[in-house]
């Protein structure tokens, strides 16, 4: 029913197993390594909650996701690969908690090591979250392509400076940096009526935020569609202060649009729908941030109201699509 | 109630998605194994329609379909002709059309020395992807009072339809047994990528001279639910998928003619 590459990468596969009945099967996975090299129980945290936005995004039923877990990691008789290993067990435990999510199997690769001499190389220690839900009828799913112009997009959760493994760093070559950290009391709670919102019909697509943020997630909803899109930075829902730190949390354009905060998701909303969806997601971080148009331009308008990016859908379909031309 | 036969062979892949489409066409199908008629503990004379699906055959060993055809021919022979000279349908999907050529059931009907093959996709590579068809005036029960142009998907390496010679393409038009032809979305014949093989004249499926006996590459089978269409979610298709015609119109025929 929606495939994990369509007209754009897909948040989860959803699909029906048996031919004579409308109930789906909904696949998720979460991973991002990079996370894991500065703050692995983050990684841990922010995978599964990866897999409950790509659930929620497609119309599946969190009330019935299960999740497994995939460890490779490099040889635990190091104590420092030990000691990652544990805080992104940690982590796997403290989220699944939170997200009422059961693991109900996994599987571990050690020793992910290879010696050259007297160089040893080892890859970086990588958390698979895969999820699987139900959906109780399978032409309900919801697919991210931007389907309508003068359609709005919404965001729900907020954007935080926290660039830390993020895909900007490492286009930037900038290393270390805050690993977005999983709100585990707002996240659920704001992710569940999201959810509800979406199986209610209230979104005529959803993606979720993940590598690349905000610019990306976009990006890819405009392209898919084949719809322009006006993106307004200083409408994007975020926070004054570092959270528990009461330091200011001074946000540049580019960390905003690609800051790669958890538990978000981006809601295109039909006008006539919006304020029920508003209705509903009310005491929880929304905004409206843009709106769809007929043709093919992409811009992003920054704090001061003047366009930061400029370029096609067009373009940005090329780029998605370069590294497999020819293939 | 229409039987159908759904052939299989170890290295089949898509018998379950046909069976389920002919039981959406009102018909009752059965999974019968080629070995089960080899030994005869199942035979086709109960069955009015036959269909060979999808799938690798064989491991495709020897080319796409070569060696069921063969057992077909060789193994099967009398059966298959006793069955064919009944008021009987035959399709054939995918690597069942490639079945039907190799054995040279099309496009003349019957068992035959060869005149056509489906070899080698120009691009050299296995093409997975939806395309879209448009029917021409053609004599084929299975596709009567189809959509001018629809889409379906394809999925296979050895698509390109290559007649012995021009004469069996004229031979072949004339007698209205060319059922479909890739096109592109305009529904004109197109080259690479709208047809995805090279395939002769954008020949994507042909009938025998009787229009009972069908074979295409694309897969009807994997459209018999709008919610299968790649945009089925922006352009709110519901109900039906355009490849369901196929099978109910098969199943219709042979409840008529019993």
């Amino acid at each position: 029913m929606i495939k994990p590459v369509g007209l754009g990468p897909a948040d989860a596969a959803v699909f029906r197993p048996r031919l004579d009945s409308e109930r789906a099967v909904v696949l998720a996975n979460g991973i991002n390594f990079r996370y894991g090299d500065l703050d692995p129980y983050g990684m841990a945290a922010l995978a599964i909650d990866e897999v409950v936005r790509q659930v929620t995004a497609v119309g599946g039923d969190l009330g019935r996701l299960a999740i497994l877990d995939n460890f490779c990691w490099g040889d635990p008789a190091r104590i420092e690969v030990l000691g990652s290993l544990v805080r992104a067990s940690v982590g796997c435990y403290d989220a699944a908690k939170a997200y009422g999510t059961p693991f109900i199997s996994g599987k571990d690769s050690l020793n992910n090591e290879y010696r050259l001499g007297e160089k040893t190389i080892q890859i970086p220690g990588t958390l698979l979250i895969s999820g699987i839900s139900l959906m109780e009828e399978a032409a309900k799913a919801v697919s991210m392509d931007a389907k309508k112009p003068g359609n709005l997009l919404y965001m729900a959760g907020l954007t935080r400076k926290e660039l830390g493994g993020s895909a900007y760093y490492a286009q930037q070559g900038v290393s270390g940096g805050q690993v977005p950290q999983v709100d585990f009391q707002n996240g659920p709670s704001m992710l569940r009526v999201v959810s509800q919102a979406i199986r209610e019909g209230l979104a005529a697509s959803a993606h979720d935020c993940s590598e690349g943020g905000l610019g990306v997630a976009a990006a890819e909803m405009a392209f898919a569609g084949s719809l322009g899109l006006t993106l307004n930075l200083k409408s994007v829902p975020g926070t004054e202060t570092v959270p528990g730190t009461g330091v200011p949390d001074v946000l540049r354009e580019d960390f905003i649009l690609f800051s790669e905060s958890a538990s978000r998701i981006l809601l295109e909303v039909a006008p006539e729908k919006a304020p029920l969806l508003e209705k509903k997601l009310a005491g929880f971080p929304l905004q409206k941030i843009g709106a769809f148009e007929a043709g093919g331009k992409f811009q992003v308008l920054g704090l001061d109201g003047k366009p930061v990016v400029e370029t096609t859908v067009a373009k940005l379909r090329e780029a998605w699509e370069a590294p497999f031309k020819g293939w | 109630m229409v039987r159908v036969a759904v052939l299989k062979a170890p290295g089949s892949n898509c018998d379950q998605e046909t069976l389920h489409a002919f039981r959406l066409a009102g018909a009752e199908p059965d999974l019968v194994w080629v070995h089960e008629l080899r030994e005869k503990s199942k035979t086709l004379d109960a069955y009015q329609i036959l269909a060979l699906p999808g799938g690798f055959s064989y491991g495709d060993d020897l080319g796409a379909g070569k060696l069921l055809a063969s057992e077909l021919l060789h193994r099967l022979g009398d059966s298959l002709r006793k069955f064919l000279e009944r008021e009987t349908l035959v399709i054939g999907i995918c690597n069942g059309f490639q079945m039907l050529v190799k054995a040279g059931i099309l496009p003349g009907g019957k068992p035959a020395a060869p005149e056509a093959t489906l070899t080698w996709n120009d691009s050299g590579k296995f093409e997975d992807r939806w395309v879209y068809l448009s029917g021409e005036f053609n004599v084929c029960v299975w596709t009567q009072g189809m959509d001018e142009t629809f889409e379906l998907p394809v999925a296979h390496a050895e698509g390109k339809f290559l007649p012995k010679d021009p004469s069996v393409l004229e031979h072949m038009q004339g007698f209205g047994q060319i059922v479909f032809r890739y096109t592109d979305p305009d529904g004109k014949t197109a080259g690479y990528p709208w047809n995805p093989s090279g395939s002769a004249q954008g020949i994507a499926g042909v009938c025998d001279p009787s229009g009972r006996v069908f074979g295409l590459m694309p897969h009807p089978e994997r459209h018999v639910a709008a919610t299968q269409h790649p945009r089925w979610t922006r352009e709110g298709r519901s109900g039906e998928g355009a490849g369901l015609q196929i099978f109910r119109n098969g199943v219709n025929w042979a409840a008529k003619h019993r």
